[in-house]
């Protein structure tokens, strides 16, 4: 009878934590404290020196062209890198477009059409360009990131749950032209991987987002796999 | 005192069989492909075309995505050009990020950015021109995708997982000829 009472106590304690577990935030090594304020709002202490900010962060939800495989997003890709950023996030520019104020006479409120966060990144390896352009190792250009912090910053706003580049870690970062020529990520967080232990994907289960932390770790694998020698050359 | 071992049994079997059912549909919520919370009007709230939209031509696009939604009995969302209840506003603009094709974020009465699973007041909703243009297949049917696709969003659906037939996947495709068993399903648990 015993080990029937253990074996029960066990199950239930086993089925206790893998409920409370469903929702969880990914932690590694240099592990965030963020915790679900509300179904879609999470507050993020960033594990930057200056990036220990408490801001209210608001997932939005939208539509994009998503790469399942890293094989289709590696063949949509323009510009493919290794690369850095020492810009803390907050101090990043932060773009966010409304509508027109002229369209204010409608009596609508006002409304934001676009948001965007452009980081600048040292490039440290090439691993895809165009053939019509060369980016030099060590080059600095500014890439779009689907992210901002509101002007008056009370919230970040982030599309579909994306991570911003985090300040003084290694990625490599999979980027396009957008439409005004400017690179920017694509295919939102899993067009960014972090080569350190400690990215900061978090589940947000009531979003739809329930198994971002696993989709993204197991493209991450293939990433580290496709450029392994590449990797490690960075290392050094 | 075997009398005592069998209640001691009992009560740990039923709170194991509590805290199993307890799991199982805890799982279940967190899956499914509805967002938690209310909105104003329920799944009949209004919308209002912003001028944008005839500007650059997408009247007929929002419209078809409407009636895809429409097609289920609970839903009913419609058209007005009153701004006074406040109603969701349908826009088209641009964007910077590449491969955002559309985008809605709604708003609590006070004109703050709502929780998504948290009570919503009115929605505004974007499909962006120049991603849509910027695709190798521009066409109308998968212009209508993606205006049903964000206008589904206002009705709280969330994103879909492939193999289900949904408009609710992410993506750039010809809209279904009629609304799927699966979002009508989805609707029909949500609301």
């Amino acid at each position: 009878m015993k080990s029937t009472y253990f074996l029960l106590s066990a199950m239930t304690a086993s089925l206790l934590l893998v409920g409370c577990n469903g929702d969880n935030v990914d932690t590694g090594s240099n592990e965030i404290n963020s915790k679900k304020i509300s179904s879609s709002e999470v507050n993020v202490s960033q594990s930057s020196k200056n990036e220990n900010s408490e801001v209210e962060r608001v997932v939005t939800h939208g539509n994009f062209v998503e790469y399942e495989t890293e094989a289709e997003l590696f063949a949509d890709a323009e510009l493919v890198v290794i690369a850095s950023t020492n810009e803390d996030f907050m101090d990043r520019e932060h773009i966010v477009k409304y509508v027109p104020s002229s369209d204010e006479e409608e009596g609508l409120p006002k409304a934001i059409e676009d948001f965007y966060t452009k980081t600048s990144i040292t490039v440290e390896q090439v691993l895809k360009q165009p053939a019509s352009e060369k980016v030099a190792d060590n080059k600095k250009i500014s890439v779009i990131e689907p992210i901002a912090l509101l002007e008056d910053g009370s919230k970040i706003l982030s599309v579909e749950n994306y991570q911003e580049i985090s300040r003084g870690q290694q990625y490599i970062i999979y980027l396009k032209k957008n439409t005004n020529g400017e690179y920017g990520v694509i295919n939102m967080t899993n067009g960014r991987f972090n080569l350190e232990s400690t990215d900061q994907i978090v589940n947000l289960a009531e979003h739809g987002h329930d198994n971002d932390k696993a989709k993204h770790e197991k493209m991450k694998d293939t990433v580290k796999n496709r450029f392994a020698k590449e990797i490690a050359k960075a290392k050094k | 005192m075997f009398n005592t071992k069998k209640k001691h049994f009992k009560v740990w079997m039923a709170l194991f069989t509590a805290v199993f059912f307890t799991t199982v549909c805890f799982e279940s919520v967190a899956q499914a492909d509805y967002f938690a919370g209310g909105r104003k009007n329920n799944a009949a709230p209004y919308a209002y075309y912003h001028s944008s939209v005839s500007t650059y031509g997408y009247v007929g696009n929002y419209d078809v995505a409407r009636s895809y939604w429409n097609a289920n009995s609970k839903v009913n969302i419609k058209k007005t050009t009153s701004t006074s209840a406040r109603p969701d506003i349908y826009y088209v603009g641009n964007t910077s990020v590449s491969g955002l094709l559309g985008q809605i974020i709604p708003y609590t009465s006070t004109g703050t950015q709502a929780a998504v699973g948290g009570y919503w007041d009115y929605t505004t909703v974007f499909i962006y021109d120049n991603q849509m243009r910027a695709q190798s297949t521009f066409t109308s049917s998968r212009v209508n995708y993606n205006a049903a696709h964000e206008v589904g969003h206002t009705l709280k659906m969330a994103h879909v997982t492939p193999p289900y037939n949904s408009v609710m996947v992410q993506g750039w495709y010809n809209i279904p000829s009629t609304l799927t068993s699966y979002d009508s399903g989805e609707i029909n648990k949500k609301w």
